[in-house]
């Protein structure tokens, strides 16, 4: 399995809207190192009958009926809002890249 | 004895009598925050107004001959603050929400309330919950109320040590891979996290959803098993809960022998670094059984303690970086302000300590594309086979017995690598891949008068179980004592 | 040689389930019009601390669906959490489905040119809607927008995706399989299929297949929001997609956003990691599973099908194809139908006037046939009555239109009316003539003096009785009467 390079880090701090400074790219390069070497080991045991989310043995459970219910919290869910227009909540331009 | 000095199922009793109004409860409790706080800095937000109301107006209903609440009725309660508290910030130790005031109780609160028990406030933690140590906390770190160099352990230390310091009785933590029973283990009391399921996660700000569970410190077992009767409902609100119990948790202390009980001890710990007074708190625990009539039997769980962490440390990052993507600033929050939207998720952002970001990118990474197989994939399959590993060790067994930490409490700044103190986790974790209960006992100190531990765990519903044995072991350690030295006297 | 250029198309449809609440909590799913985020919780704004609940209507509705659409109906199935950022998803994820769709492998039969044509269902999933972004730039783009502003009201509706093969091959097929699915939703009362209101999207995705062995990068067209924008887009895109090939350039493999006012799609940004959605089962949401009882349960609840119900009134009505389709189209306007049978009308008769007298008032009134007023059974009656009883056409028209107006009982409607309501014959038809006779005195003696040789003012005479009797009289009886009262 290949080693995380400094390209790896930034990649995924963009899929996670992270930005990081070039020191802590680095650090994050070794931190990767280290979890990465303990991961590959789970590559000693052979998992290969292994049914990964138990679905096999998964159970019926009751689900939520379709009752309406009015929630009352509007107000205090909107008064927690960062950026509010009126009803409405404000976020800044969406840029399209090119 | 002070007011503080005394087990919560006491506290309702003195009140439900009207020996005691809930008013002076409450009041001495405070005064004993006051006292310890500057030295531990345990809580992120104290509630006095708010909890000086509440105790005023439970003893007018006390007054009025209204039906009391039970059985916390006036019991002081400390929650970690990522459970939502209408009223106050809840901040989950992080910039993030510094000011966020959420719009809803979560369902222990409204549990707890019901029961009478009065919040006191909300307790500093590790930021979103990652941390051994609390000192990721974005509100500074707190201390071990044993002795103030070391840190209180992670990440509920705040609460871990509200409790052994004497603020109240009994604290609410989370446990994800051994939050609730490292902490305990380092601040020298109880902390219990219950099966998978059995207490409702609705209002707990997720970390890893499939990992997370709500449970109890206590210095008195009764304590513990009554939160637990008083928090393991089916909430209509969480899909995952599915308590099964048969009758209360606090019948489960009334038992007089261990006899008919096969106790396991787990082999592989042997292998690890690990202190060796701790080893030889579990070799006691282990005899103290024998002598309450228990079998003593070695088992092996050589793939929950050789591979645990790295699956822990896939599955947990993984479903982290989800849970805390909706951190933005659109909604609720801390905001950036910014031109573009970008912008704005990117400075934001910006707010999450180190450690949160080092989780989140991991997590990123094990479930991106290319690599969900080699590690997403392979942490959920090891996983099942962690569970299983236990659930033939409890074909032979009834419960195990292991160390809750591989180390005695370290000194705040001592441990600087993640790694070093992922390995913090090496006997907790397994537990939480497997969703099965397990609770982590005082076990005496050392001559240092550092608090020792020992952890039982057992099958899934199996607390009555836990609390049978640990009430034999409480015989032989003694009840956790409050930790004095941290008082500003 | 020229080359040939194949469109493969296949659709993406989303339709929004008719539950009362949305998918993963109890808000309302009514929230057209609603002032905006009033419609919300702690659960569907994604409130730190917050779960997902599953609603029991939703996955029935989903598995009433997938039955219709021919699907297998997995078991055990499961929801999976795809992550991007995004200001109308609250969570930072939506939660969907993945790799273990609800129904999957079906088809869907529709017809093209006379012939039936096999679409495959790849498969059907259930997954919660977005909020709204708003505050759009002119070209209904949000890039170039100042600033957007979010309503979480839609947020958490449930949608169930229909996934098409790729068996599509143009534009007017794409627009006749989106029909047939629009038609079976409505029957089923699973959607409202509306394609303005929004309650059924499309996407296309579009490629063309050369005949010298080359295959063309598939685009994604977003935006279309009715039958007639869908075939445009389509159109376009296959001759922007063949003129590029022509010149041997690439189609990059893109979203593209249509443009209805200029007739032509856009490149939409094409984030190169906004495609890396980092799927995995949704942990708050333990595995679906359903019992074969459950299942089959469903299925025995079906309705008639569109197309059951078509080859039914083919084989039992001998009705034909343009007929048909126009009667099935409508649940609502097949009941109708039928409502006429049963009152004793002819199914010509009822299949014509259903799609001309009751259409023609639904439109004019703008109303939908579950509220024209006239009910089946009057209106069957009425019909039976022009079978079999010998009422005219037109007076049944003004009975009928009596009973649009008056909404009083038949009987009520022929009195009003003075519509005889058999044939005039006998005596009534006897004093009829006797009477115009009398009134046009002057007309019958020029006719018997003999000074109609051309038979024109006889022939007025026999309209004059005609038109008084509502044509509820039989020519021969008049013709008759009239040869003998002018020369008896």
């Amino acid at each position: 399995m290949a080693e995380i390079t400094q390209k790896d880090v930034e990649h995924m701090a963009r899929l996670a809207r992270l930005e990081v400074s070039p020191e802590e790219t680095e650090d994050l390069v070794q931190y990767f190192g280290d979890i990465l070497s303990s991961f590959h080991k789970l590559g000693e045991v052979d998992l290969s009958d292994v049914d990964p989310f138990g679905m096999e043995n998964a159970e019926a459970r009751p689900l939520r009926e379709d009752i309406l219910s009015r929630d009352d919290r509007r107000e205090a869910i909107l008064e927690q809002v960062p950026l509010r227009e009126g009803d409405y909540i404000r976020v800044p331009r969406i840029m399209e890249e090119a | 004895m002070e007011l503080w000095e005394y087990p919560g199922w006491r506290i309702a009793q003195f009140v439900s009598r009207r020996e005691l109004s809930v008013e002076d409860v409450v009041r001495s409790h405070l005064g004993r925050i006051s006292c310890c706080e500057p030295q531990l800095r345990a809580l992120i937000t104290p509630m006095e107004d708010a909890a000086l109301e509440r105790a005023q107006r439970l003893d007018a209903d006390i007054q009025a001959g209204k039906e009391l609440p039970s059985p916390l009725c006036g019991v002081p309660v400390i929650l970690k603050d990522n459970m939502c508290f209408q009223g106050a910030p809840t901040t989950c130790g992080s910039n993030m929400l510094r000011e966020w005031h959420p719009p809803y109780n979560a369902s222990v609160v409204e549990y707890l309330e019901e029961a009478g028990a009065v919040i006191l406030g909300k307790a500093n933690m590790d930021e979103f919950a990652m941390g051994s140590s609390t000192e990721n906390s974005a509100f500074g770190p707190t201390s071990n109320p044993r002795n103030l160099a070391l840190v209180p352990g992670g990440s509920s230390g705040g609460s871990a040590a509200s409790v052994a310091a004497g603020y109240c009785p009994i604290a609410l933590g989370s446990d994800t891979g051994g939050s609730i029973r490292q902490p305990a283990a380092f601040c020298g009391v109880h902390g219990m996290k219950p099966t998978y399921g059995l207490i409702s996660r609705y209002g707990l700000v997720a970390f890893a959803s499939s990992l997370d569970q709500i449970g109890p410190f206590a210095r008195d077992l009764g304590d513990i098993a009554l939160t637990l009767d008083v928090l393991s409902f089916k909430d209509p609100r969480d899909a995952t809960s599915s308590p099964r119990k048969n009758g209360r948790y606090l019948d489960a202390l009334e038992r007089s022998s261990l006899k008919g009980l096969r106790i396991g001890l787990v082999k592989e710990y042997e292998g690890e670094k690990i202190d060796p007074r701790l080893e030889a708190s579990v070799v006691h625990a282990a005899r103290v059984c024998q002598d309450a009539g228990a079998e003593i039997v070695h088992v092996s769980l050589k793939n929950a303690i050789s591979y645990g962490l790295a699956c822990y440390y896939i599955i947990a990052p993984a479903e982290a970086s989800s849970n805390l993507a909706r951190y933005d600033g659109v909604r609720y929050g801390f905001r950036a302000p910014a031109e573009t939207l970008i912008e704005q998720y990117c400075a934001t952002r910006r707010e999450f300590g180190s450690e949160v970001q080092r989780r989140i990118l991991a997590g990123t990474y094990v479930l991106s594309s290319g690599y969900y197989d080699a590690y997403y994939l392979t942490a959920q399959k090891m996983r099942q086979r962690i569970c299983y590993e236990f659930d033939q060790a409890f074909h032979d067994v009834d419960a195990l017995l292991m160390p809750t930490t591989p180390t005695l409490p370290f000194a705040k700044g001592a441990v600087t690598s993640p790694m070093e103190m992922y390995l913090q986790d090496v006997f907790t974790l397994p537990v939480n891949l497997a969703g099965l209960p397990a609770i982590s006992l005082y076990a005496g100190m050392t001559e240092e008068e550092l608090p020792l531990n020992v952890q039982v765990v057992g099958p899934r519903w199996s607390e009555t179980t836990l609390l049978g044995v640990a009430s034999m072991l409480e015989i032989a350690f003694g009840t956790p004592p409050i930790a004095k030295g941290c008082d500003n006297a | 040689m020229s080359l040939t250029y194949t469109p493969v198309i296949g659709l993406e449809i989303h339709v929004q389930l008719l539950t009362n609440t949305k998918l993963f909590c109890s808000c309302s799913t009514d929230y057209i019009g609603a002032v905006p985020n009033s419609n919300i919780c702690p659960v569907c704004t994604g409130q730190p601390g917050t779960l997902p609940v599953l609603n029991a209507a939703a996955v029935r509705l989903g598995v009433r669906g997938a039955l219709a659409l021919h699907c297998t109906i997995r078991e055990a199935t499961r929801f999976h959490r795809k992550n991007y950022f995004y200001p109308d998803l609250p969570k930072a994820y939506q939660i969907s489905q993945y790799d273990l769709p609800l129904g999957e492998k079906g088809f869907l039969d529709i017809s093209v040119e006379g012939a039936m044509k096999r679409i495959g269902i790849t498969r059907l999933h259930l997954e919660e809607d977005a909020g709204k972004l708003v505050h759009a730039a002119s070209d209904g783009r949000l890039s170039g927008a100042g600033e957007s502003l979010v309503d979480y009201n839609r947020g958490g509706v449930p949608l169930a995706e229909i996934v098409s093969d790729p068996d599509l091959g143009s534009p007017e097929e794409a627009r006749e399989y989106v029909s047939a699915v629009r038609r079976l939703v409505r029957y089923l009362e699973v959607s409202n299929g509306d394609m303005e209101a929004g309650s059924l999207r499309v996407d296309a995705n579009i490629s063309l297949k050369v005949s010298d062995g080359r295959w063309g990068n598939r685009t994604e067209v977003k935006n279309v929001n009715s039958l007639r924008s869908l075939e445009r887009a389509i159109s376009y895109e296959i001759g922007r997609q063949k003129e590029l090939l022509e010149k041997g350039k690439e189609i990059v493999q893109e979203t593209r956003h249509w443009d209805d006012a200029r007739g032509v799609t856009h490149s939409s940004r094409s984030k190169e990691d906004a495609h890396d959605y980092r799927y995995f089962p949704e942990p708050d949401i333990p595995p679906l599973v359903l019992s074969r009882e459950e299942i089959e349960k469903i299925r025995g609840n079906l309705p008639e099908l569109p197309w059951e119900r078509a080859k039914r009134f083919r084989e039992a009505y001998g009705l034909g194809g343009e007929d048909i389709s126009n009667l099935v189209e409508d649940r609502q306007v097949a009941a109708y139908f039928e409502g006429l049978l049963s009152s004793g009308a002819s199914p010509e008769r009822a299949a014509k006037w259903v799609q001309t007298e009751v259409f023609r008032v639904c439109n004019d009134r703008k109303i939908s046939v579950e509220n024209f007023p006239v009910p089946s059974k009057l209106l069957g009656e009425l019909l039976h009555k022009i079978d079999a009883e010998g009422l005219s056409t037109t007076g049944a028209r003004d009975v009928f239109e009596c009973l649009l107006e008056k909404r009083c009982s038949l009987q009520e409607a022929f009195e009003k009316t003075g519509v005889a309501s058999s044939a005039l014959e006998g005596d009534a038809l006897r004093n009829l003539v006797q009477t115009l006779f009398q009134e046009q005195a002057e007309v019958v003696s020029i006719i018997r003096e003999g000074k109609d040789p051309k038979g024109k003012k006889r022939t007025f005479l026999q309209g004059l009785v005609m038109r008084a009797s509502r044509g509820q009289a039989k020519v021969e009886d008049v013709e008759r009467l009239l040869e003998e009262f002018l020369y008896k």
